[in-house]
């Protein structure tokens, strides 16, 4: 299957000028100004799917944003191929931009005084949509997102979740192929952020569209995204499925489980550090390889009233990936 | 055809959205008025102090000056009612990367940053202007024939045009160095300077505002125009200036873009 986006070596270099500091620093800014360039993106290569929900993870300042902004045409590449939807992006062609939309967390569309319906008026001139499709779309995003009351309230009036769900709808009305979602749980509450999150998660399964997402809430990338795309610095640290990103990087699990009888912790810790004991509960981390050996022997050696096996937490993983590049480099 | 029409549709909901909000604030929407009605008075009383002391100010008698003055207005508040509220954002798009959503959407990028904002208030503030345009008609006795109101409305356009990419042209320079206050406010001070006749311009202005900023001649034509008065290089110059000025606003704005950094 032909991708819907492909990035080849994607560059993009910002030029910025060198600040002094202090005040005379700044008096002699006005004559003298040394311009620098940093490199925001460091020629990354990647291809995705049609229908694919990707997770693009990061710290801040890791590209994940730039690289949203030379997908959606806002920026031009400084070198390298991009391809979305069979277009350049940054040519702005209209067929092009019919095609996407671009959510972004921290800027929004909808007019802050207006009612968001008159927004979504709006954007139905803007994508030309015909009325009955508007209505449908309208009536079913509406639903979904639970937001047909307060269509007719002004947007300034709305919670900062019931603001992002009308960013949503704004985004959607003309039924996107692609979507590129930039934090937008960024801020909201718990509930919110779930509401949203089940949103994304049923329109991906619907209706087919390819999402990439990024966010600093591990708990987005877990509960929506297949593949993870993990970038530092400009540069691709991980491609894979989300599975596959303990396997790689995490080489130990933890077993969890409470005994029918108290025990000395000395008994335990042949079998794994003893990350955490509570009473008669335990946790202690063992090598992924020989999991189910070791869960084996201490069922054998002890009576145990309960066991689980969890997976290293993914925020440990990705945050050790960050740490190990840094000490490389 | 269906791609004007369509931007005029699109125009209109922009209108609409900016009328029902204008609405919503009423103080706001008094005092802003209000100031400019005093602006418009204050430049009257100085017209006249300033020919009490002189029977013409370049070929123009009062009457043909408070004409002039008119025209000038009526430009002026045609010009703020279109452009004013957007080109006064023109620095939260560039340096808070407000452009990056209209830069995604399926509409032209300069018409949507020149016209997505429509001001109310200077709608209502072309009144007073007007009202001394139809008077200084009457007092000078000019006849309104169809050949001379088409031309006038003609010249309003280019003027307009030219003031327009001119006005739009400065606010590019946000592209380039990222952070100007109030830009837009530069243009607005040259542009000032057209409430006086073009007679009185000589040397370094004159070549200034004909050569470089080219606005020279935005005001007088079309006052001649309504007067069956033709001057034909104002009306050649305020022409191939208003075709440059419009085209170099469109590459500049290209141009600009490219060097578009948006916000983190």
């Amino acid at each position: 299957m032909k991708p819907i986006i492909s990035i080849k070596n994607l560059v993009k270099q910002y030029s910025y000028y060198k600040k002094q500091p202090g005040l005379l620093g700044s008096i002699k800014s006005l004559f003298h100004r040394e311009k620098l360039y940093v490199e925001a993106v460091k020629g990354i290569s990647f291809e995705i799917q049609p229908g694919e929900f990707v997770g693009f993870v990061g710290p801040n300042g890791a590209g994940k944003t730039t690289t949203l902004k030379m997908l959606s045409g806002i920026l031009y590449p400084t070198s390298g191929d991009v391809d979305v939807l069979n277009h350049k992006p940054f040519e702005r062609e209209p067929e092009f931009q019919k095609q996407f939309a671009l959510v972004m967390g921290q800027k929004n569309q909808l007019w802050w005084d207006l009612p968001a319906i008159e927004s979504f008026l709006l954007n139905k001139a803007i994508y030309e949509i015909p009325d009955a499709l508007f209505k449908k779309n309208l009536d079913e995003l509406s639903e979904l997102l639970d937001i047909k009351d307060i269509l007719d309230v002004q947007v300034r009036k709305l919670s900062l979740g019931q603001r992002m769900k009308c960013e949503l709808v704004a985004a959607l009305l003309h039924s996107p192929k692609v979507l590129f979602l930039d934090e937008p749980t960024i801020g909201l509450d718990v509930i919110s952020q779930n509401a949203i999150r089940e949103f994304l998660k049923a329109y991906n399964k619907e209706k087919g569209a390819t999402i990439i997402l990024t966010s600093h809430y591990m708990q987005d990338i877990r509960r929506l995204c297949d593949r993870v795309i993990i970038i530092d610095h400009g540069q691709l640290l991980y491609d894979g499925t989300y599975d596959a990103l303990h396997t790689q990087y995490s080489d130990s699990k933890t077993v969890e489980f409470t005994l029918a009888n108290r025990v000395d912790a000395k008994e335990i810790e042949v079998f794994g550090k003893i990350l955490s004991q509570k009473d008669r509960t335990f946790s202690i981390k063992i090598p992924r390889e020989k999991t189910a050996e070791i869960t084996g022997k201490i069922l054998e050696k002890f009576q145990v009233d309960d066991i689980v096996i969890h997976e290293r937490d993914i925020e440990e993983i990705i945050e050790e990936i960050f740490t190990d590049k840094k000490m490389r480099d | 055809m269906k791609k004007i029409t369509r931007y005029i549709k699109l125009y209109i909901h922009f209108v609409q959205n900016c009328i029902t909000r204008e609405l919503l604030f009423r103080t706001h929407f008094i005092l802003s008025f209000s100031s400019r009605l005093l602006m418009f008075l204050l430049y009257i009383v100085f017209y006249q102090v300033i020919y009490r002391s002189a029977v013409a100010i370049g070929t123009l008698n009062y009457d043909q000056g408070l004409l002039y003055l008119s025209v000038f207005f009526l430009i002026d508040t045609i010009g703020f009612m279109f452009f004013i509220k957007n080109f006064s954002t023109f620095p939260e798009y560039i340096s808070e990367g407000k452009l990056d959503i209209i830069l995604t959407k399926p509409v032209d990028s300069q018409f949507f940053v020149s016209l997505r904002y429509f001001s109310l208030i200077s709608l209502f503030s072309i009144f007073p202007p007007l009202v001394l345009f139809i008077r200084q008609l009457i007092i000078l006795d000019i006849a309104l024939t169809p050949i001379n109101i088409v031309l006038f409305l003609i010249f309003m356009g280019t003027s307009l045009t030219i003031y327009y990419s001119f006005w739009f042209i400065t606010n590019l320079i946000l592209f380039w160095i990222n952070r100007i206050d109030a830009l837009h406010e530069f243009f607005v001070t040259l542009w000032r300077f057209m409430q006086f006749p073009p007679d009185i311009f000589q040397g370094v202005l004159r070549f200034f505002f004909v050569g470089i900023v080219p606005i020279l001649f935005t005001v007088s034509v079309p006052t001649q125009a309504i007067q069956h008065l033709f001057d034909l290089k104002a009306i050649s110059a305020l022409i191939i200036a208003s075709i440059f000025s419009l085209l170099i606003s469109r590459i500049l704005w290209k141009i600009g873009l490219r060097h578009y950094q948006s916000t983190g």
